[in-house]
């Protein structure tokens, strides 16, 4: 503006400057007259340059103007993506969308759950490997405590375990057991906007209140979306273990194992990262159809009749349970509870403990699945096509699942972990009477089961009425050789959706907060979103019927008819290959 | 009953105590003095942005109050980004410079209904834009240099790989 004043004469410069001057010096109010007046005497092409040079006079960065509190309550309304773009606008707009606060809240709404605005879920990632980190670290504590050693934790966090892709820092307190506490992070105060978010880790460890490394939320929330965008699209890279000499049919994974057992009848574990058979455990006499494993001991169930325990590391046989009369199908553990299913037609629950055992009765043919709830309920679901719910502090059957017309070959809850205390959901269930079996049809002990279901509603029913959040009201998810999965309404016993996709028979299946995998005797992996029931991916591979199936946040492992093990892996680094052109890795181990 | 206020430039505005309780801020001020005759100066905002913000409050003098639990009040607030009402929407159809002034005469008022309205509309203006675009439209300067904006941009990546 000052070079185009210097293009006139010494006099008119002189009279605009004074012009400008007055105007600069004036009251608001005046000003506003003089202006008026200006446009009052401004002719057209004078008001289009001035409408034209006001627009971007006009515009403002409020971010950067606004006091900061304001600027993060605006991003708080922003998602990932958005928030990404605006970090690249200017120096200040990246620091605000950058902000560790903000992300944190981003982060709280997408992972391990359905953000319920955009639908979007993202996984937790490795749960159990970090809760044995922190088991460690426990151990370790008490010890150094012991020996008045002062490590900082800070050390700790930063002492690489194994390289694995995650923060252990900042999700130290949501990877409690069990339990994965959706809702106690949610209740933890949300941090406030200055303060850079407490980290969960810091609160975990309040009683050591150091100062510590912790990865930004920003980096966690990017890494599950590369995770979650790989599952979406169907990117992966698969494996195939060699090693069983007839059909797979029955297996389990952690972070670090794998243990498979079938028709050789042996069992087999192999470590996960490497896909090398560790060992090969021998015992059964026959097809090993079902297996659990925890940090101590690997069960296994086959159809010799028997159960055994094993140390799996060192591969030796502890014990070995028998009580069915026919081939054990199925079994699910906790610390004290083995429950078993058997082509006897009858669910055996023994416990550890005490050294007992009780057989629930009820099924008219092979039970092919029992899945232990809250280490008090049993599902049960059978060949004669029902699915039945057990209460093992009464040992009766308190409701029957109708709808599949084939036979039931697997039963799971989800979500896997909900909101729900033990209270809560026995007076949820126990508030529809309508579905109560002792009317529709004889449970074993049907006069001691009248007598609890009496003790145990009307009270509870009193207590309480409702669980807090129907988005964690649990649901029996059901797969049969009908070719459907089914999910079921606890309380009603109805049969709420049916996903339909397989062609044949349903075998497997697998389920966490974000999705639900199924293998079938049509040779297809299918991995479906738990709320539509539509089917997202068929994935083939296995030459064979897919008999077991599992699920972690990274990866599914299926065993099949083809004596094959598949691991589908959708984590970031590996997954760069599409599903079309997957390519396999071939990894023979010649164990004998 | 009615009160008076008077803007920073001395206008004065005479509204119902109910509708102006939507303030916080006046409430308390209310309840602390009791009745009285006397005009209450609102320094902070000019005539033009009160009377925008009284037209607000006239119209949402029958809403519920929002929550007072901070925490609860946050996490619906975030779920809520997208359904704003057509009046409101109508309402914050203006001129950037008087958004921002509503948005700090709410802020200082207390008005947290109103707050929100202002940062919904403009979270609702940055999101689905790109970077240029968001420059654009805030008439903002990009003073990274070429080695930091690359940077920048790789970090973020991911997230527009959908």
């Amino acid at each position: 503006m000052i070079q185009e004043l210097q293009q006139y004469s010494t006099e008119e410069q002189s009279q605009i400057q004074q012009v400008w001057g007055l105007f600069s010096a004036a009251r608001p109010q005046l000003r506003r007259l003089m202006l008026g007046g200006m446009l009052y005497h401004s002719c057209l092409p004078q008001l289009s340059f001035l409408s034209q040079e006001l627009d971007p006079l006009l515009r403002i960065d409020f971010l950067a103007s606004l006091p900061t509190e304001i600027s993060f309550k605006i991003l708080r309304h922003l998602d990932a993506q958005s928030l990404c773009r605006a970090a690249q606008v200017s120096t200040i707009w990246r620091r605000l969308a950058d902000d560790d606060a903000v992300w944190r809240r981003i982060c709280e709404q997408h992972i391990d759950r359905k953000c319920t605005k955009c639908g979007w879920g993202l996984p937790l990632l490795d749960r159990s490997k970090r809760r044995r980190c922190k088991e460690d670290r426990v151990v370790q504590e008490q010890a150094e405590r012991l020996r008045g050693g002062m490590r900082t934790r800070c050390q700790e966090m930063l002492r690489d375990h194994d390289g694995l892709p995650i923060d252990r820092g900042a999700y130290a307190t949501t990877a409690e057991d069990e339990q994965p506490c959706k809702r106690p992070r949610l209740a933890t105060p949300v941090a406030g906007t200055n303060d850079g978010g407490t980290s969960p880790a810091t609160s975990c460890t309040s009683a050591m209140a150091r100062p510590m490394w912790r990865r930004p939320w920003k980096e966690v929330y990017a890494e599950r979306a590369i995770i979650e965008r790989n599952w979406r699209c169907g990117q992966y890279t698969s494996r195939v273990l060699r090693g069983h000499t007839d059909g797979v049919m029955c297996l389990q994974f952690d972070d670090t194992y794998l243990c498979t057992g079938g028709y050789d009848a042996t069992v087999r574990v192999w470590c996960v990262k490497t896909g090398r058979c560790l060992r090969l455990l021998k015992g059964h006499t026959r097809c090993v159809r079902a297996l659990t494993f925890d940090d101590v001991k690997l069960v296994t169930a086959s159809m010799d009749r028997t159960i055994r325990v094993w140390n799996y590391r060192t591969g030796e046989c502890m014990r070995t349970l028998e009580g069915h009369t026919d081939g054990v199908v199925c079994i699910s553990a906790n610390r004290t509870l083995l429950v078993s299913g058997s082509a006897d037609a009858t669910v055996k629950v023994w416990n550890f403990e005490q050294g007992s055992s009780h057989t629930l009765r009820g099924h008219t043919d092979w039970v092919n699945a029992v899945q232990l709830y809250r280490g008090r309920w049993v599902f049960s679901g059978s060949d004669d096509t029902t699915v039945r719910l057990w209460d093992l502090t009464t040992f009766t059957c308190v409701r029957i699942f109708r709808g599949h017309v084939g036979q039931v070959q697997s039963v799971s809850i989800m979500p896997s972990g909900n909101g729900m205390s033990d209270e809560e959901f026995l007076a949820w269930l126990a508030l529809d009477d309508d579905s109560r079996p002792a009317s529709t049809s004889p449970a074993s002990a049907t006069s001691t089961h009248a007598a609890i279901v009496k003790a145990s509603s009307p009270g509870s029913v009193a207590g309480v009425a409702r669980p807090a959040s129907h988005a964690h009201v649990p649901q029996l998810l059901t797969g049969a050789l009908d070719n459907t999965l089914r999910v079921f309404n606890l309380r009603t016993g109805e049969c709420q959706q049916t996903f339909f996709g397989h062609v044949e028979g349903v075998w497997c299946l697998a389920v966490d907060s974000l999705r639900v995998v199924s293998g079938a005797h049509d040779k297809t992996l299918r991995i479906w979103d738990p709320n539509t029931g539509a089917c997202m991916h068929a994935l083939e591979g296995h030459r064979g019927a897919v008999t077991c199936v599992g699920l972690s946040d990274t990866r599914v492992i299926t065993g099949s008819d083809d004596c094959e093990i598949r691991i589908w892996d959708f984590s970031p680094q590996e997954a760069v290959q599409s599903a079309a052109n997957g390519f396999i890795i071939d990894d023979m181990n010649n164990i004998t | 009953m009615s009160v008076i206020l008077v803007s920073a430039d001395n206008e004065q505005f005479t509204i119902e105590r109910a509708v102006i309780e939507r303030s916080v801020l006046i409430k308390n001020m209310l309840e602390d003095i009791g009745e009285s005759e006397h005009p209450i100066p609102i320094p902070n905002v000019n005539g033009k942005i009160l009377k925008k913000v009284i037209e607000y409050c006239e119209q949402h003098k029958n809403d519920p109050l929002p929550e007072i639990d901070e925490n609860q009040d946050e996490y619906t607030r975030v779920r809520t980004s997208e359904d704003i009402s057509d009046w409101d929407k109508k309402y914050m159809d203006v001129e950037q410079d008087t958004i921002f002034d509503v948005i700090l005469a709410a802020n200082y008022l207390d008005i947290r209904p109103l707050l929100d309205l202002g940062c919904k509309t403009i979270a609702n203006m940055i999101k689905g834009k790109t970077t240029e675009e968001i420059r654009e439209l805030f008439g903002i300067v990009n003073d990274f240099t070429p080695e930091e904006e690359e940077q920048i941009r790789k970090e973020c990546e991911w997230a527009e790989e959908r």
